[in-house]
């Protein structure tokens, strides 16, 4: 017998917000967190503007220190962050750091596309560069792995659980989070720690830089520089950041009474195989589709419930095919449900864009609102011609009665993954 | 409900003792070391500077897939490409690099920290000289910790899931239970699962400065990795590749192919770094419940344990892992299984360790041999106490049945993961 899955604790660190609640805030105000990148501009990129969480150690001196972590690379430290508040959030106890009590029921999946780069190119590279290895340290490669961030939450909440790393470029935490919620259903854990984290490294971006897919012509204009679904478009903005998600079996969440965020009714994870117009860096429509309509199978819904759509949208080329896939998918015709991009405010998060896009859909969800759309207002004719234009807000709509939302992510490699939410209230 | 068994049906392997299976189980037979002196360690002043390298031409690999002739490569994706293209190749489901099965199976794959020699050698000196726009359109989806797994995918066009896991030292065992639980209840038929690190002295280096490696034989390569020897004094580390094919057994007889071994059994579980457990040693409750979870899922009594494939790597770590085996096994001495380590062979292929000892494993059992332990003429006092020296083969031991196998690897962050195999001629 499958279990019932829900969501009842969530943790962020975003470009436009860190916590919880200033992340609302930002939703409905449509905040922007892009800005000019003075380092960006010393390498001489091409896009100069990114998304980095206003994220200082000393505002986390005491936890970063307790955990030994202060010097650890960013993700490690947004994820351990983000982690400790929707941990909090679902009202669990933090254990002492010397507590003999293992919790096997609780394990965490935090995903990463690059974690380690940040650590790697100012530890280690410079150290090996110059023949010091030796004064590198001994805890070089804990605050430099894929699977830090895991380590360090294991250590942190006592999990005995599995706890690991996955890793599926822009669709890293979004398959986390499908990888956790499969594990619950099967009965094989009570409660995951899911999530993703990337962090800000100008090495990292450099890749995107050259390969033309970044936002131009914004230097000067950040905050209008991440323009999803905008006839003036140019490309994606680069971010950084963490978002992690408790992920429960609900009778052990109404057993000891908490809060719960919303249902997850359905997932589904795939591959476009390079096949079919798919390449490295652009998805299989065919697979794209096939794996909205298998989660859509998976949580026994039909495609007319669904209320929101929470895009992958990122500003480039790939918008258009993506709403194209979406209304085929979904098979539209008259009636259309809400879509809109997180990435509009926060840029492109990479293996942290499917939680904190996921954390998104959840508030929204809880509080009946949608958020905006920014830098959309010059809609791109091929996708209004596609979908209906009231259903693309340009403004936060407030007091609707949201029941369904849907959430996919689509990254580098031709993978997708897709998850379903369903309302609690209802 | 009839019960799913999930067998091996291929293998692929590329290592220091070996660049394909039969070159492997030769070198096992005979007791081979891959370990050898490495210029470049010695330049940039390591502690220890041998290791296990592939002797391999890597130009060959761009001929097997010529979607590998591209501009920047990194050494992950060729051992892996080359690894999975033997492991298609055995289970009859390639012809000419072309896939003859559905392109639906998953593929999973395990590395600890992936590209970081393409990192150090390639991209940071770019974009430190302003110049990463020369890295082109191949540099990054090289180098992110989903690469191998991604560009394996798009040669193969497969449109299952493309699954990069990370977990330390478990992580190719992680991915195989991964597998195994695809086929047991996704209904899978095929999954393509294993890992792959490859020689980096960027990563060599964060384990030389933590002085967890063998310093002390630099003069005799063949001599310095000794699991289990009262003389060890550190792991060897070394690279490779290794991938197995997963298959539901109902499938196999379908396709009327060679079944290699069947998997009966997995555990995996995190000591939460406490009660002795730390981010570089385990919890041993946990190791020992997570030996004998696998037993138990196995529905088998500990007593069936005809062979140990150990984790063993050769530091002190070794004695508490001998003790987790025989709590877990509860048998009297006399009675303990054979033991053995391919480490003491191949030295510690990180990402790669749980895919290797897991076909070492079924080799041992189709081919009714248990190979030596190299190295370990000293046995360390703590483990002669526990284990008599005749199940530690000091020569290989032919003409030896198989039944039942354990295989284990315990990782950074106090990770274990354990396989129970079985012998499917018996």
């Amino acid at each position: 017998m499958n279990k019932r899955v829900v969501i009842t604790g969530l943790g962020i660190v975003a470009p436009n917000a860190i916590g919880v609640t200033n992340f609302l805030t930002a939703l409905k105000n449509g905040k922007s967190g892009i800005k000019h990148i003075t380092e960006l501009k010393d390498y001489k990129f091409s896009c100069q503007v990114g998304g980095i969480p206003e994220f200082n150690n000393e505002d986390y001196l005491e936890t970063l220190s307790k955990y030994e972590l202060l010097n650890a690379d960013t993700s490690i430290r947004y994820s351990v962050i983000a982690s400790l508040e929707a941990w909090k959030d679902a009202n669990l106890l933090i254990p002492e750091l010397d507590s003999k009590s293992l919790d096997t029921n609780s394990g965490a999946i935090i995903g990463t596309c690059y974690g380690g780069t940040e650590y790697f190119t100012r530890k280690i590279y410079p150290y090996v560069k110059e023949g010091k290895t030796k004064r590198l340290g001994s805890q070089t490669i804990e605050h430099w792995m894929p699977s830090g961030s895991a380590a360090a939450i294991g250590k942190i909440f006592a999990l005995g659980n599995q706890t690991t790393a996955n890793s599926s470029a822009c669709s890293t935490s979004t398959e986390a989070i499908c990888m956790a919620y499969d594990k619950i259903k099967k009965g094989d854990a009570k409660i995951m720690i899911a999530g993703g984290t990337d962090p800000y490294s100008p090495f990292a971006w450099a890749g995107f830089d050259s390969m033309r897919l970044l936002a131009r012509g914004f230097n000067d204009f950040p905050e209008k520089a991440s323009r999803p679904l905008s006839n003036t478009a140019t490309g994606f903005v680069p971010a950084a950041g963490a978002g992690v998600l408790i992920i429960e079996d609900y009778e052990n969440a109404i057993k000891r009474n908490a809060n719960i965020y919303a249902e997850i009714i359905g997932d589904n994870i795939n591959s476009g195989g390079n096949r079919n117009g798919g390449t490295m860096t652009f998805p299989n429509s065919y697979s794209v589709i096939n794996g909205i309509k298998n989660s859509l199978k998976s949580a026994k819904i039909s495609p007319s419930q669904i209320d929101l759509i929470c895009g992958h949208l990122t500003g480039t080329i790939a918008d258009k095919t993506e709403i194209i896939n979406w209304k085929k998918a979904l098979s539209l015709n008259q009636s259309f449900p809400y879509i809109n991009s997180l990435k509009s405010m926060t840029g492109h998060m990479i293996g942290a864009a499917g939680a904190a896009e996921t954390i998104a859909a959840v508030l929204q969800l809880k509080n009946n609102f949608i958020h905006q759309n920014i830098n959309c207002k010059d809609l791109h004719p091929d996708i209004s011609e596609i979908w209906d234009t009231k259903k693309i807000p340009k403004k936060t709509i407030e007091n609707l009665n949201l029941k369904y939302v849907i959430k996919a992510s689509f990254g580098f490699g031709d993978v997708n993954s897709c998850i379903i939410l369903k309302s609690i209230s209802q | 409900m009839k019960k799913i068994r999930t067998v091996i049906t291929g293998m692929g392997i590329i290592s220091p003792i070996g660049n394909n299976i039969s070159e492997f189980q030769s070198s096992l037979i005979e007791g081979k070391s891959g370990i050898r002196q490495i210029d470049e360690l010695t330049d940039s002043g390591f502690n220890c500077t041998v290791g296990g390298i592939c002797d391999y031409n890597f130009d060959e690999i761009k001929n097997i897939f010529p979607e590998l002739n591209i501009p920047i490569i990194s050494k992950s994706t060729l051992l892996l490409a080359k690894a999975a293209h033997e492991a298609l190749t055995t289970s009859n489901l390639i012809n000419h690099n072309k896939l003859k099965t559905e392109p639906n199976f998953d593929i999973i794959i395990g590395s600890t920290i992936g590209a970081s020699d393409t990192w150090g050698n390639n991209i940071i000196k770019k974009v430190d000289n302003n110049l990463h726009k020369r890295l082109g359109s191949y540099a990054f989806e090289q180098v992110i910790n989903s690469s191998p797994a991604a560009m394996l995918s798009g040669i193969l066009h497969t449109t299952g899931r493309v699954i990069s896991n990370s977990l330390a030292c478990a992580s190719s065992t992680e991915s195989i239970i991964d597998g195994v639980n695809q086929i047991k209840f996704q209904n899978k038929n095929i999954v393509l699962c294993g890992g792959v690190d490859p020689y980096s002295k960027y990563y060599w280096a964060t384990m030389d400065a933590m002085r967890i490696t063998n310093r002390h034989h630099n003069r005799c390569p063949n001599k310095s990795s000794r699991p289990m020897s009262n003389s060890a004094r550190g792991f060897i580390p070394a690279e490779g590749s290794a991938v197995i094919v997963l298959e539901n057994y109902e499938h196999a007889k379908q396709r009327d192919v060679k079944i290699y071994g069947e998997i009966v059994g997995s555990h995996i579980n995190t000591g939460g770094q406490i009660n002795g457990g730390s981010m570089t040693s385990a919890n041993p409750e946990m190791l020992i419940s997570c030996i004998s979870n696998a037993i138990k899922s196995a529905n088998i009594s500990a007593n069936k344990l005809d062979y140990i494939s150990g984790h063993l790597t050769g530091t002190k770590a070794d004695i508490p892992e001998i003790k987790a085996w025989d709590k877990s096994l509860k048998c009297k001495k006399s009675d303990f299984p054979y033991i053995n380590s391919t480490k003491s062979m191949t030295g510690h292929t990180m990402g790669a360790c749980g895919a290797i000892e897991t076909i070492a494993t079924l080799l041992q059992m189709e081919n009714n041999f248990i190979h030596k332990s190299l190295n370990c003429e000293d046995l360390h006092h703590e483990i002669s106490k526990i284990i008599p020296k005749n199940s530690i083969p000091q020569k290989t031991i032919k003409n030896t049945k198989i039944k039942y196998a354990a295989t284990a690897n315990f990782g950074f962050g106090d990770v274990n993961a354990c396989l129970i195999l079985k012998n499917y001629n018996e």
